[in-house]
């Protein structure tokens, strides 16, 4: 029995809400095993998202001066603080069952690790931080992280990997409360445009090599 | 009988959580496996589920709170979930009329006598002391459905009924506190229950059939009558070791008790293979012995057993207990036989852990320095017939356990992946299983789940690679 996971990879920027209500659903119809594993690849318009633990102070320009930006503000039920995501921004949100009672931390470390692996196959060297979850180049971070686990198995959330976003939105925030670490991009760490394209199907072989799961169009649920 | 929840180990490195949010209130009811509270550490929260069902009696904890791993977080009092015809049964079997009388009104218990489907017709028939007075005393018809209702105290005998005795006694209406008990415990089985319905007081107590067998006196039913044969040319008379007997015992009780079926899977161990090749030589130098085959074996299987808790099992009388933790015995071979000592808690170890674990286990074994208790209360065992070169095993089950798994030779096979042949390395497992508790598609389930777990799951950050 080959473990499978579903791809999707809707087309252009998905709205937070819509992506959101999806992965919802498709974490509960996994939980009662009616779909198979998922990994989603998509982009969203510019949004910032605060987890549960965000304090208000990270949040540096008002809702209403974010709003006049262009972008939405929505709060998530994940892990972590806030987090910008946007074009030029590979989002991944893998919606898997990891069996009763697992390691969340180990899961975590997995999800680092596919980052890393593809931000080398891209010929950049990226490394995880003793202290806080996430990838980084130096101080700098280029994936954010924020997971959350329904029942204690099935996974939520996901990883946000900057290509080439646009820096400046992370002027409005704390990104995920840390005051001393700066945020980076593949683009600027490569010194050349790495673009979300380019990145994808880097991600996805990593994440097949580091979950040990085979990329399916569709898939159905194993009995 | 109330059940404490305290703060689960979330990740090997996950020392302490923050409550996030409880999702129940104290006083509401919660099945097992729903999901009590939230937990934030760093960037994970996680929905954790109730270790069991009743009412949440108390929360300890707050919101926002951050505790260490083990900290008692609330309590679950079993047995008292709401609106249930279990509660009454229990109620009226096991309350003395003083427990029950002074058993406060609930504040749920509303006055008016709600419709309490499952609540049925108050189970007992002939109103007995303490159902009048547990009725009288919440002023409604009946005395079920309240919360926060206390566990009814019942002295020594047990409280706990099986499903099929509970449907019995409603279905007769007989009145559980006349019945004597003869099962463990003093607990009610069905036959004290028919006993009673043909008119019959209590009936001499009948052993559980399935314990006596194992008695260790009892006579080897393996070996025939004790004719002291004279040993015939180029033959040898060689008296039965201790151990022997009881193994033969042992097995024959077995065969007799359950009733054992099969199944196999194949499994690929190519991953593993490769990873331990590579862990060996840093794996012996830091701790000191070899990195078989075994630790990855258990892991797998510990997970498999929670994720299927029935091969987890054990049938006692007409009553199945089911383990939501893992006691692993590992049949060692010894010089005069085979024993089976046993892992405690092994689904909470990791893979070096179970690695330590085994190899302590099977040294001691040889060097008969076990100590009793480490050969007793396994709740599952594996054999590894494979290192003599056996690829394929039948073993009988370790009652009362209910499965026993056979890890049997790797080898390297040809085998057909994409349309193309290729050499990988390979194994069976197969169980036997007592076809009183599991039946073929559970088995074939677990040993799926065994399979899948073995081929998918990666090994190397426990090995620290």
């Amino acid at each position: 029995m080959e473990r499978v996971t579903e791809i999707r990879r809707p087309l252009g920027l998905v709205p937070y809400a819509e992506a959101n209500a999806e992965m919802h659903s498709l974490a509960e119809r996994r939980a009662a095993n009616e779909v198979a594993d998922t990994l989603t690849l998509l982009e969203h318009p510019p949004v910032y998202t605060a987890g549960r633990r965000t304090q208000p102070e990270h949040l540096v320009w008002t809702e209403d001066r974010i709003h006049a930006a262009g972008a939405e503000f929505y709060d998530a039920d994940r892990g972590g603080s806030l987090t910008f995501h946007g074009p030029g921004q590979l989002v991944g949100y893998p919606i898997l069952d990891l069996g009763r009672r697992p390691d969340v931390t180990a899961y975590l470390r997995k999800l680092e690790e596919l980052v890393i692996r593809a931000g080398a196959d891209a010929g950049v060297e990226l490394h995880r931080s003793d202290v806080q979850t996430g990838v980084w180049s130096g101080d700098r971070k280029v994936c954010a992280i924020g997971v959350k686990l329904m029942r204690w198995r099935v996974t939520l959330h996901g990883f946000g990997l900057n290509c080439d976003t646009d820096l400046r939105w992370f002027d409005a925030i704390v990104p995920c409360g840390l005051k001393d670490t700066g945020v980076t991009t593949l683009s600027e760490l490569a010194g050349r445009r790495v673009s979300v394209e380019q990145m994808r199907p880097l991600v996805e072989r990593r994440f097949e090599d580091v979950f040990g799961t085979r990329l399916v169009e569709t898939a159905v649920p194993a009995a | 009988m109330s059940t404490s929840v305290k703060m689960p180990q979330l990740g090997e490195t996950v020392i302490e959580g923050t409550i996030l949010k409880w999702l129940k209130k104290e006083g509401e009811s919660i099945d097992v496996d729903e999901p009590l509270f939230e937990i934030s550490t760093d960037k994970v929260d996680t929905e954790v589920p109730s270790p069991a069902g009743g009412t949440v009696s108390k929360i300890l904890v707050p919101e926002g709170e951050t505790v260490s791993v083990g900290t008692e977080l609330a309590q679950i009092d079993e047995g008292s979930a709401n609106g249930e015809a279990r509660s009454a049964v229990e109620g009226v079997a096991g309350a003395s009329p003083d427990a029950a009388a002074a058993a406060p009104p609930a504040p749920a218990s509303e006055p008016t006598p709600e419709p309490q489907p499952a609540a049925a017709p108050s189970v007992a028939s002939p109103p007995t002391p303490s159902n009048v007075a547990a009725a009288s005393a919440t002023g409604a018809s009946s005395s079920v459905g309240a919360p926060s209702r206390p566990a009814p105290s019942g002295g020594p005998r047990s409280q706990i009924l099986s499903p099929v005795v509970r449907k019995l006694a409603e279905e007769n209406r007989v009145d559980l506190s006349q019945v004597q008990g003869t099962g463990a415990g003093g607990r009610i089985t069905r036959n004290d229950v028919l006993n009673y319905l043909d008119g019959g007081a209590a009936p001499a107590p009948a052993p559980a059939p399935s314990v006596t067998p194992l008695a260790p006196q009892a006579p080897t039913q393996a070996a025939p009558a004790p004719q002291i044969a004279a040993a015939g040319e180029r033959e040898e008379i060689v008296p039965m070791s201790h151990i022997r007997k009881a193994i033969a015992t042992h097995m024959v009780a077995s065969l007799q008790t359950s009733a054992r079926a099969w199944n196999m899977v194949e499994v690929d161990l190519e991953h593993v293979a490769k990873l331990r090749e590579r862990a060996k030589e840093p794996f012996k130098q830091r701790e000191g012995f070899n990195l078989t085959y075994m630790p990855f074996v258990s892991r797998a299987v510990c997970e498999a057993l929670l994720t299927y808790p029935m091969v987890n099992a054990e049938l006692r009388g007409e009553e199945i207990v089911v383990r939501r933790y893992v006691n692993l015995g590992i049949a060692v071979s010894i010089d005069d036989g085979l024993i089976v000592p046993v892992i405690k808690d092994a689904d909470s170890m990791n893979l070096v852990g179970l690695a330590r674990a085994i190899n302590d286990v099977a040294v001691r074994a040889r060097a008969k320095q076990l100590k009793p208790d480490e050969v007793h209360g396994g709740t599952f065992s594996i054999t590894n017939p494979g290192p003599f070169g056996s690829i394929l095993s039948v073993p009988i089950i370790n009652q009362p356990q209910s499965a026993i798994l056979a890890f049997d030779a790797v080898e390297k096979r040809p085998v057909v992946i994409d349309d193309a042949i290729a050499i990988r390395h390979r194994v069976y497992l197969s169980l036997s299983w007592d076809h009183r508790v599991i039946d073929g598609a559970l088995a074939s389930q677990f040993l799926g789940r065994v399979k899948q777990n073995l081929e998918t799951w990666d090994f190397a950050e426990d090995l620290g690679l």
